[in-house]
């Protein structure tokens, strides 16, 4: 019977303390931004989404992107990314610092569901150092072309309680990853239309 | 069969419990087990999606039109917040959590700007969001009231007493303390929602109801039936353990005496 009172205790104790508190601020914006740049102050720039991007928005997120402009931190070829995106209910701050179209670092900046918080930790995020979007050969005016989809190329394994929230980190990298690409195009362009003027 | 007493002594007290117990635990492990077996799939069968407006159901929820709703003008249009929802007149144009603290129009009506207390609203003149502007961007919060100075963009920011005036450039990210006069800047003010308009955006927020997930899970936490149902839940998992328990020992001693 000793036994039994024994094991009705260690039971109750376990259920009186396995609460688990997800929500809270992680990291703030200016931390990150350290974090990601060091000491060189980083250059805020925005950058406003054109028809294809509200399209690639809508394939990556499966709605409509609320917004036209997006701000980003950029020096040199690294970009960092900010995005509030729902994970259940609640949107959740995510940060991406970008390098040579690779994501360097993943950042939960602020939870507040109060399950999923375990997106935060490194055994998670760390999955997506690394990672790009995956290119694809098409043809296209008899020429061979490389284009970037909108997935990963790589995977990220799931958490299990936390599917909505993994998704959203899911979701804000591809969107991070895609718009990288095309602020570092656009400022290759800038560069070849400034080059060809000179001329 | 008869049984030899020996045996009835042993084990009948906790076989009475046990089935008195079971039979009162029997109710509750059946609501468990649906609601458990449903919330598995509420993604798969998008059970957050599905609103529930059954009046029974709204009212048990004490879910009613808004008494008082906050609205302010800008452009001739009204800005109101109703539940977590900023609208435009009736059209759903922001989310936020904390209060709405006004809304006022910039370069000549091009640029629409409606505060939260934690988060701004850039809109566009075709009222498309240009983007939200939060914590994360450096936005001083809570803000108090939103106005403007001489075509600029104005806000009060602060908590208590201390309220720090300041100059926004939205473009660039600059928040700067106002150095001029002060009561020149022309502030947005609440004005009464129109009754029509309040009607609207009440049957709205009643119409959206709540979720079968919710209801899943207040009934499968007990909170359904307000804080207490949470021990009852409690009482009913620490009666599943007993259970548990004093069933291996029945089986325990059932065997040792046949054997």
């Amino acid at each position: 019977m000793r036994a039994v009172s024994v094991l009705l205790l260690i039971m109750l104790l376990t259920f009186a303390t396995a609460k688990v508190v997800a929500k809270g601020v992680y990291l703030t914006a200016p931390a990150f931004l350290e974090q990601c740049f060091g000491t060189t102050s980083p250059e805020l720039h925005a950058h406003w989404l054109t028809d294809q991007d509200k399209r690639r928005a809508r394939e990556i997120f499966n709605r409509d992107y609320a917004g036209l402009r997006v701000r980003y931190w950029r020096s040199g070829d690294r970009t960092a990314w900010i995005f509030d995106e729902i994970g259940k209910t609640q949107p959740i701050t995510i940060g991406v610092l970008i390098a040579e179209h690779q994501i360097k670092n993943i950042s939960i900046l602020e939870f507040r569901e109060s399950r999923g918080g375990e997106i935060r930790h490194p055994f998670f995020t760390s999955q997506f150092v690394g990672l790009s979007l995956r290119r694809q050969d098409s043809e296209r005016d008899s020429k061979a072309e490389v284009h970037d989809t909108a997935e990963l190329d790589g995977t990220v394994d799931g958490i299990t309680g936390a599917t909505l929230s993994v998704r959203a980190v899911t979701r804000v990298a591809r969107f991070a990853l895609y718009l990288n690409r095309q602020v570092q195009l656009q400022g290759q362009a800038v560069l070849h239309d400034s080059t060809t003027l000179s001329r | 069969m008869i049984q030899p007493p020996y045996r009835d002594k042993a084990i009948s007290p906790l076989k009475k419990w046990h089935s008195r117990l079971g039979l009162t635990a029997a109710t509750f492990v059946l609501a468990l087990a649906f609601t458990g077996f449903l919330l598995n799939h509420v993604a798969d069968w998008r059970l957050d999606d599905r609103l529930i407006s059954s009046p029974l159901v709204l009212k048990w929820y004490g879910i009613s039109q808004p008494h008082q709703m906050r609205s302010f003008t800008v452009a001739e249009q009204f800005i109101s917040k109703v539940g977590e929802e900023v609208f435009l007149n009736t059209r759903e144009v922001a989310h936020c959590s904390g209060e709405l603290q006004g809304a006022v129009a910039l370069l000549s009506g091009k640029m629409l700007v409606i505060a939260c207390e934690n988060e701004l609203f850039l809109l566009d003149q075709n009222h498309e969001m240009i983007e939200r502007l939060g914590i994360s961007q450096g936005l001083p919060s809570p803000l108090r009231q939103i106005g403007t100075h001489n075509t600029e963009l104005i806000l009060a920011v602060g908590s208590g007493v201390q309220t720090d005036i300041l100059r926004v450039d939205v473009d660039n990210l600059l928040w700067t303390p106002l150095a001029g006069d002060a009561g020149a800047i022309i502030w947005s003010v609440s004005v009464p929602t129109p009754p029509a308009l309040a009607d609207l955006l009440g049957k709205h927020f009643v119409g959206e109801g709540i979720s079968v997930e919710r209801l899943l899970l207040d009934i499968h936490s007990g909170r359904i039936v307000g804080g207490w149902g949470v021990y009852l839940v409690d009482l009913m998992a620490i009666l599943f353990v007993v259970l548990a328990v004093t069933g291996c020992l029945l089986w325990y001693r059932q065997g040792r005496q046949q054997g």
